[in-house]
C-alpha cells in the first residue's frame, strides 16, 4: 500500500508551493520535536550521570560518566516491577474491553435511521458532562465487590464518551454505499460491523486504542481511591508514592552507601521506566494509519 | 468530486417508512451492541447522580450506616454550598481568571495542533516522520509535578535561561512570580505537554481522507495551499467542530493539577482559579459538599455551552455531534 | 470474523477472570478459625470470666499506615516483628494525595482494619465522628507497658469529652530540637571576610549584605523556605524560616500573650516588625528572588549545585546535599557551617518545643481483635530496643558516654524502616534511643550537634514550651486551622514579594476573622483557661 502511494506520488514532480510546503513542514515540525524532546533528554542524562557531572553543571543532553545504579536500584529494590505489571495487565485488558464496548456503542449510534439514536446520545452528553462525585462512585465499586481487584480499574474507563463520539464521528463519514452492497448481499448488521466497517477505521480505531491505552496507563486518582493492597500498586501509584516521600527514601540510600542515587535520579529513572512501554506504542500504532483504503472497493 | 466526508449531519430518511418494532426486528443485532456501553452508562454513571444531592446537603459522611445512607440522613441545606462560592468576594475574580486562561490556552492552543497534523501529512520520509510523532507526544506522560521540575530549572530565576540572559547584559525574569508572564507561562506549559497528543487524533481524521482526492486537485492545476484549504480541511471539519465544542464546553474546568503544582501566592491574582481557590477554601477538611457543589455548578455550565456551541454550530456551518 | 469472535470471548473471560483478581484475598474474607473469641470488646471486669479473648491462635491483623514509598509488607522489617510479636500483620498504606478522603470513606462504609495509625488532624476527625473504640479498659487489662510508656499529658491529649482514652500516641522523641536551621557555606563566607557566624538578628543582615556587596550576583545570597511541595506540606509548612521568627518571639502560629489571651500570630505586636525585616531583605537583593515559589527540591539544588551561600534546611536535607557537595565542590566539613534560632536585638529568642505527636494509633469501634492489637502493641513496646535500634554488638555499641552508636550500614538494611511500624514508645527511653537514628549519617549529626545539641547545653531558655501541644480534639480547629495558616503563608509572601503592604493587615485579619478565625480562638480559649485554670 505505502510504496504504491510512492509510486503515484513520485510521478508526478512536485510543483512549487508543495516543495515549500514540505521544506516548511519540516523545518516547524523538526523545531517542534526538538523543543519537545531536548528538556526531556536533560533530565534523563542527569540520571545517568554521575553525581560530580551532574552538580558541575557538565551535563547537557548526553550523560557524562554514565552510571547506571540509579536505576539498578529502582528495579531491585523498590516495588517497582510489580506496579509495572499491573499497570500493564489493566491497561493490556482495559484497552481490549473498552475497544470492543466503544465500537459496539458507535456503530449503532451512526446509523442515520437508528431508531432511539437522539435518546442514547443524549444520555451519553449527559453522562459525560455531569458526575455524581468520588463518594457514590467508590459505593458503586465497593458494592459490587470489586474493591482491590483489576476489574475495579478497568471500570472508570469502560468507555470514555469522548473517544466513543470520535469513532462515531469517523463511522458518519463512511460512504453508505459499500455498507448497502453488503446488506443487499444477506450480511447481517454484525457481519458488515466487523468484516467492512472495521477494517475501513483501522486508522481511527488504532488512534482511539491508543487513547485508551493513555488513559488507563496515566490513571492515578482511581488507583488510589479503589485499591488498598500494596501488592495492587500502579505504576503511576507508584511514581507518587517516590515523589512523595523523597526524603525518607534518600535516608536509606545515603547511608546504604549508594552515593549515585539522589532524589531526582531517581524519580527520573523511574520515569524513564515507564515511559517505554508507552512510548514503544506509538509507532507500533503509526503501522495502522495508512491512507484512503476505503476508496477501492465502491465503483461508482 | 464531492467530499466524501461531508455528510455528517443526519438528515438521510430510511428508504420505507419504518415503524419501530420492524427497524427493531430488523436490526436487533445494533441494540444488542449497545447494552454493555449501558450497562456501564446506568451503573457507574447513573447511579452515582443521587451523589450530586450531596451539593444540597450539608454532608457528613458518618451520618448513616455507610456514605450512601449517610446522604439521606444528612441535612438539607438547599443552595447555601452556592452561595458560599458565589458571595465569596475572590469568587468574581477568580471566575475571570479561569474564564482567560482558558480562553488564552483555546485561543493560542487550538490550532496548533491541527497544523502540526498537516504539516506531518506533508512529511514524506516514513522515520523523519515518525520520530517528529513520537517526539512531541512524549511529554504527555509526565505529570505536572515533573514538568514542573523540568520547567522550573529552565526558566527559574536562576534557571538555564535567565542566567544567558543575565550573561548578556539582560534583567531576569522570573517567570513563576511575575504577574505579567505568568499565565503565559501556564499557556506555553500546557501547549508543551499536550500539543503532540491532540495532533494524534487529527491526523487520524486526516488518513481517512481519499489520497485521489489530492491527485485531481494536482492535476486541475491547485497548489498546495490550496490542496490543504478544500480538502485536508474540510476533511478535518467534524473532527475539528467536535474538539472545538468539547473544549469550549469544559471552558471552566481548568488544568486545576497543573495550576497547583505551578501558582504560588504571588500570582493568584492573575492565576487563581475557581478550583484551585476551592481547594485552598477546604483544606484540611475532607468537605465533600463544597467539592460536589462546585462540580455541580461546572457541569451545568459545561452542558449549556456544549448545546449551545453545538447549536450554533448547527446553524453556521450545519455540522453538528449529534 | 471467527477471529474476532475468538478476541471477543478471550477478553470477556480475561475481564471475570480478572474480577476475581486482586489484592489479599484474605481481607474480604475472614477465615473463621480466628473469631473464636467471642466478639465483645474485650471487657474483662473481675475475674469470672469463662474465655480469655487472648485465648486460641493469634488472628492476622489488618493494618493501616501512612503513605510510604516502600512496600511494609515485604520490608525486612515486617519479619522482624512478626518473629518477635508471633502476629502477622498485613499491612496497608493509605494513598499520598486526598488521603483524607480515602480514610475517611473506607471507614465509614465498613473497612475492617484491626487497628489504624494516622495523623493527629485524621484522629481529631475520626473521634469528633464517633467512629473509634475506647480504649481505657484494654490498655488496663493488655497494655501495661503502654501505658507506663507514654507521659500523662500524652494520655490528655488522646481523651475523649467522656474522659476515655481513644488512641496510643506517638510522640516526637527529641522535645528541644531546632528542626529547620541554616547551612552556611563558610569556606564563602571567610573569603568574604567573615569569620563567625551570626547569632544575632542584626549580625545576621550584617552578614547577608557583606556576602552581597563581595559577590554581587555571582551567587544566591540565601535561599529558602524550606517547604513541603507536595499536600502535606499545604497549610504546614513556614514560610519565613523559624530561626528568623524566634528573633521577633513569634514560635508558634497561635500563641498566648502576657495576659493570658490566645492570639494567632499576625496579632502579635512584633508581626509587623518581623515583615519589615523580610521585606528589607528582599528589597536589597539578599534573598532568593524565587522565595515564594521554592520548595525542599529546589532548595536542596540551589544549595548543593553551589549557586547559593546560606539555604535553609532540616537534617535529611543536609543529608541529601551535604555528600554530594563534598565530593563534587571538593569541600570538607570546616565549609559548612550551621546557624540556629537568631536573638532579636532585644535579646529575645523564642523557639518552641517540639512536643508534638506524630502519629496515633487507634481502633474503629466496630473491629474484631482489640486485644490482639493492644496485646500486639505491648509486645512491640516491651522490645523496643531490639526493634528500633536492633542488637548490641551487630547493630550498635554503647561509646564512653552511654551514648548510642549505630553500626552502618547493617543498621540502616536491618532496622532502616522501623520508624514506620512505631505506635507507642517508652517516652524516656526512646528519648535516648532515638539519636542513635540520627547518628547514622555525619551529615545529618553534625547539624544536628552543631544547632540543637549546643543549644540545649547553652541557651536551653529558648525553648518554649507549646502551650496547645496537648489540646485534645476541637472541632473549629481541625475544620479551619489548616486552611487558615494557608492563608496567612500565602498573605505573608505576597507582603514579602510587594503585591500586598502592612495596610492591608486590617482587610486580612477581617476575613481571617470571617473564615473561621473567630470561632478557632475561641475555642481554644476556653480549652486553655479550663486546662491551666484560671
Amino acid at each position: 500500500m505505502q510504496s504504491k502511494e510512492k509510486q503515484i506520488t513520485n510521478k508526478i514532480a512536485l510543483s512549487k508551493s508543495e516543495k515549500v510546503i514540505m521544506a516548511v513542514s519540516y523545518i516547524f515540525m523538526g523545531f517542534l520535536a526538538l523543543c519537545s524532546i531536548l528538556p526531556i533528554l536533560h533530565v534523563v542524562s542527569k540520571s545517568f550521570s554521575s553525581a560530580s557531572a551532574v552538580t558541575a553543571g557538565k551535563v547537557l543532553f548526553w550523560p557524562v560518566k554514565p552510571q547506571f545504579e540509579t536505576m539498578k536500584y529502582v528495579l531491585e529494590e523498590t516495588p517497582f516491577l510489580n506496579a509495572m505489571k499491573n499497570s500493564l495487565i489493566v491497561t493490556g485488558v482495559g484497552t481490549v474491553v473498552s475497544m470492543l464496548v466503544t465500537i459496539g456503542t458507535a456503530y449503532p449510534l451512526s446509523k442515520p435511521g437508528f431508531k432511539g439514536r437522539k435518546i442514547f446520545i443524549m444520555a451519553y452528553i449527559v453522562s459525560m458532562v455531569f458526575f455524581g462525585g468520588i463518594v457514590p462512585a467508590y459505593m458503586v465499586v465497593r458494592t459490587l465487590g470489586i474493591i482491590d481487584t483489576y476489574f475495579a480499574l478497568i471500570l472508570p474507563f469502560f468507555i470514555v464518551h469522548f473517544n466513543m463520539f470520535v469513532v462515531k464521528n469517523y463511522f458518519e463519514g463512511l460512504p453508505e454505499s459499500v455498507e448497502e452492497s453488503a446488506r443487499i448481499d444477506g450480511a447481517s448488521d454484525l457481519r458488515i460491523l466487523v468484516s467492512i466497517v472495521c477494517p475501513m477505521s483501522k486508522p481511527v480505531l488504532a488512534t482511539v486504542a491508543l487513547l485508551y491505552a493513555v488513559n488507563y496507563w496515566n490513571n492515578y486518582f482511581h488507583a488510589t481511591m479503589y485499591t488498598t493492597s500494596t501488592t495492587m500498586q500502579t505504576l503511576q501509584v507508584f511514581i507518587y508514592n517516590t515523589i512523595n516521600n523523597t526524603q525518607t527514601l534518600v535516608e536509606r540510600l545515603v547511608i546504604g552507601n549508594y552515593t549515585n542515587v539522589s532524589i531526582d535520579r531517581i524519580i527520573a529513572a523511574v520515569v524513564v521506566l515507564s515511559l517505554i512501554p508507552i512510548v514503544a506504542m506509538y509507532p507500533f500504532v503509526q503501522r495502522f494509519m495508512i491512507h484512503g483504503i476505503t476508496i477501492g472497493s465502491v465503483k461508482g | 468530486m464531492e467530499s466524501v466526508t461531508a455528510r455528517i449531519k443526519p438528515g438521510i430518511k430510511p428508504r420505507k417508512p419504518y415503524g419501530f418494532f420492524s427497524y427493531f426486528k430488523d436490526h436487533y443485532l445494533l441494540y444488542l451492541m449497545l447494552i454493555p456501553g449501558l450497562f456501564f452508562l446506568i451503573v457507574y454513571k447513573f447511579l452515582p447522580l443521587y451523589g450530586l444531592t450531596i451539593a444540597f446537603k450539608d454532608y457528613s459522611i458518618f451520618a448513616g450506616s455507610n456514605p450512601i445512607d449517610a446522604i439521606t440522613k444528612s441535612e438539607w441545606v438547599g443552595f447555601e454550598h452556592f452561595k458560599r462560592l458565589f458571595a465569596s468576594s475572590q469568587f468574581v475574580k477568580v471566575l475571570m481568571n479561569t474564564l482567560i486562561i482558558n480562553g488564552y490556552k483555546i485561543l493560542f492552543l487550538f490550532p496548533i495542533p491541527i497544523i502540526c497534523a498537516i504539516m506531518l501529512n506533508e512529511i514524506r520520509h516514513v522515520a523523519y516522520k515518525k520520530l517528529c510523532q513520537t517526539s512531541i507526544y512524549v511529554p504527555y506522560f509526565f505529570s505536572w509535578v515533573i514538568v514542573f521540575g523540568i520547567f522550573y530549572s529552565l526558566l527559574g530565576t536562576y534557571g538555564i535561561v535567565n542566567n544567558a540572559l543575565a550573561a548578556l547584559g539582560y534583567e531576569r525574569i522570573s517567570f513563576f512570580s511575575d504577574t505579567k508572564v505568568f499565565r503565559g507561562l501556564l499557556v506555553f506549559t500546557e501547549g508543551w505537554k499536550e500539543i503532540g497528543w491532540n495532533t494524534v487524533i487529527y491526523l487520524a481524521a486526516i488518513t481517512a481522507i481519499d489520497p485521489t482526492l489530492y491527485e485531481a486537485a494536482r492535476v486541475d492545476g491547485a497548489g498546495k495551499l490550496r490542496q490543504i484549504w478544500h480538502i485536508t480541511l474540510p476533511g478535518l471539519a467534524p473532527t475539528i467542530v467536535l474538539m472545538l465544542i468539547l473544549k469550549v464546553g469544559y471552558i471552566l474546568e481548568t488544568s486545576f493539577e497543573q495550576i497547583l503544582v505551578f501558582y504560588n501566592a504571588t500570582v493568584y491574582d492573575v492565576a487563581d482559579v475557581i478550583q484551585t481557590y476551592v481547594y485552598r477554601m477546604g483544606l484540611g477538611q475532607a468537605d465533600f459538599s463544597l467539592g460536589t457543589a462546585l462540580g455541580l455548578f461546572n457541569s451545568v455550565v459545561a452542558f449549556i455551552l456544549i448545546v449551545g456551541a453545538n447549536t450554533v454550530c448547527k446553524k453556521l456551518l450545519h455540522r453538528s455531534i449529534w | 470474523m471467527k477471529k474476532i469472535l475468538a478476541l471477543l470471548l478471550v477478553a470477556v473471560m480475561a475481564m471475570f477472570a480478572l474480577a476475581g483478581c486482586g489484592g489479599n484475598q484474605t481481607a474480604t474474607t475472614p477465615t473463621p478459625s480466628q473469631s473464636s473469641q467471642t466478639g465483645n470488646t474485650g471487657n474483662t471486669s473481675g475475674g469470672g470470666d469463662q474465655k480469655n479473648p487472648l485465648d486460641g491462635p493469634k488472628p492476622v491483623l489488618k493494618y493501616l499506615g501512612y503513605n510510604v514509598s516502600f512496600d511494609p509488607n515485604t520490608d525486612p522489617m515486617a519479619k522482624v516483628y512478626e518473629e518477635t510479636t508471633g502476629y502477622k500483620v498485613e499491612y496497608h498504606v493509605l494513598p499520598a494525595e486526598n488521603a483524607d478522603e480515602k480514610l475517611l470513606m473506607d471507614v465509614s462504609s465498613g473497612a475492617d482494619y484491626d487497628v489504624m495509625q494516622v495523623s493527629p488532624s485524621q484522629f481529631q476527625t475520626l473521634l469528633a465522628q464517633g467512629a473509634l473504640m475506647p480504649l481505657t479498659d484494654l490498655l488496663n487489662t493488655y497494655g501495661q507497658d503502654i501505658l507506663k510508656g507514654v507521659s500523662e499529658d500524652s494520655w490528655k491529649a488522646m481523651t475523649g469529652s467522656d474522659g476515655q482514652i481513644y488512641g496510643i500516641p506517638y510522640k516526637y522523641p527529641h522535645p528541644q530540637e531546632i528542626t529547620t536551621f541554616m547551612v552556611a557555606r563558610m569556606d564563602l563566607l571567610k573569603k568574604a571576610g567573615i569569620n563567625k557566624l551570626p547569632e544575632t538578628i542584626d549580625e545576621f543582615y550584617n552578614t547577608l549584605k557583606t556576602l552581597k556587596a563581595y559577590y554581587g550576583d555571582q551567587y544566591i545570597i540565601f535561599t529558602g523556605p524550606f517547604r513541603q511541595a507536595s499536600e502535606a506540606g499545604a497549610g504546614v509548612s513556614w514560610d519565613i524560616p523559624q530561626t528568623i521568627t524566634s528573633a521577633f518571639g513569634i514560635y508558634n502560629d497561635w500563641m498566648v500573650d502576657d495576659n493570658g489571651k490566645v492570639i494567632y500570630m499576625t496579632e502579635h505586636e512584633n508581626f509587623p516588625k518581623m515583615i519589615e525585616f523580610m521585606q528589607k531583605l528582599m528589597r536589597e537583593g539578599l534573598l532568593d528572588r524565587d522565595w515564594a515559589v521554592n520548595n525542599t527540591t529546589t532548595v536542596n539544588e540551589k544549595l548543593s549545585s553551589g549557586k547559593a551561600i546560606i539555604a535553609c534546611s532540616n537534617r535529611t536535607g543536609t543529608l541529601v546535599t551535604t555528600p554530594v557537595m563534598m565530593d563534587t565542590l571538593g569541600l570538607d566539613w570546616s565549609d559548612f557551617g550551621y546557624i540556629g534560632a537568631l536573638k532579636g536585638s532585644d535579646g529575645t529568642c523564642k523557639y518552641m518545643r517540639t512536643e508534638a505527636i506524630n502519629q496515633v494509633t487507634c481502633i474503629l469501634k466496630n473491629a474484631k481483635n482489640p486485644e490482639h492489637v493492644i496485646n500486639w502493641i505491648n509486645i512491640k513496646q516491651q522490645n523496643q530496643l531490639y526493634l528500633n535500634i536492633g542488637v548490641e554488638g551487630t547493630h550498635f555499641t554503647y561509646d564512653e558516654n552511654g551514648e548510642i552508636n549505630p553500626i552502618n550500614p547493617i543498621f540502616a538494611e536491618e532496622r532502616g524502616n522501623s520508624y514506620w511500624y512505631l505506635n507507642s514508645t517508652d517516652e524516656a527511653a526512646f528519648a535516648k534511643q532515638w539519636p542513635s537514628r540520627v547518628r547514622k549519617s555525619q551529615a545529618m549529626w553534625e547539624p544536628f550537634d552543631a544547632v540543637t545539641n549546643y543549644a540545649n547545653k547553652h541557651t536551653p531558655e529558648i525553648f518554649v514550651p507549646n502551650t496547645f501541644a496537648f489540646m485534645p480534639s476541637l472541632e473549629n480547629y481541625s475544620k479551619y486551622n489548616q486552611s487558615l495558616f494557608k492563608s496567612t503563608s500565602d498573605f505573608i509572601l505576597q507582603l514579602m514579594a510587594g503585591t500586598k503592604s502592612l495596610n492591608d493587615l486590617n482587610t486580612f485579619m477581617k476575613d481571617w476573622q470571617n473564615n473561621g478565625g473567630e470561632k478557632v480562638r475561641a475555642e481554644m480559649q476556653a480549652w486553655y483557661d479550663d486546662f491551666y485554670g484560671k
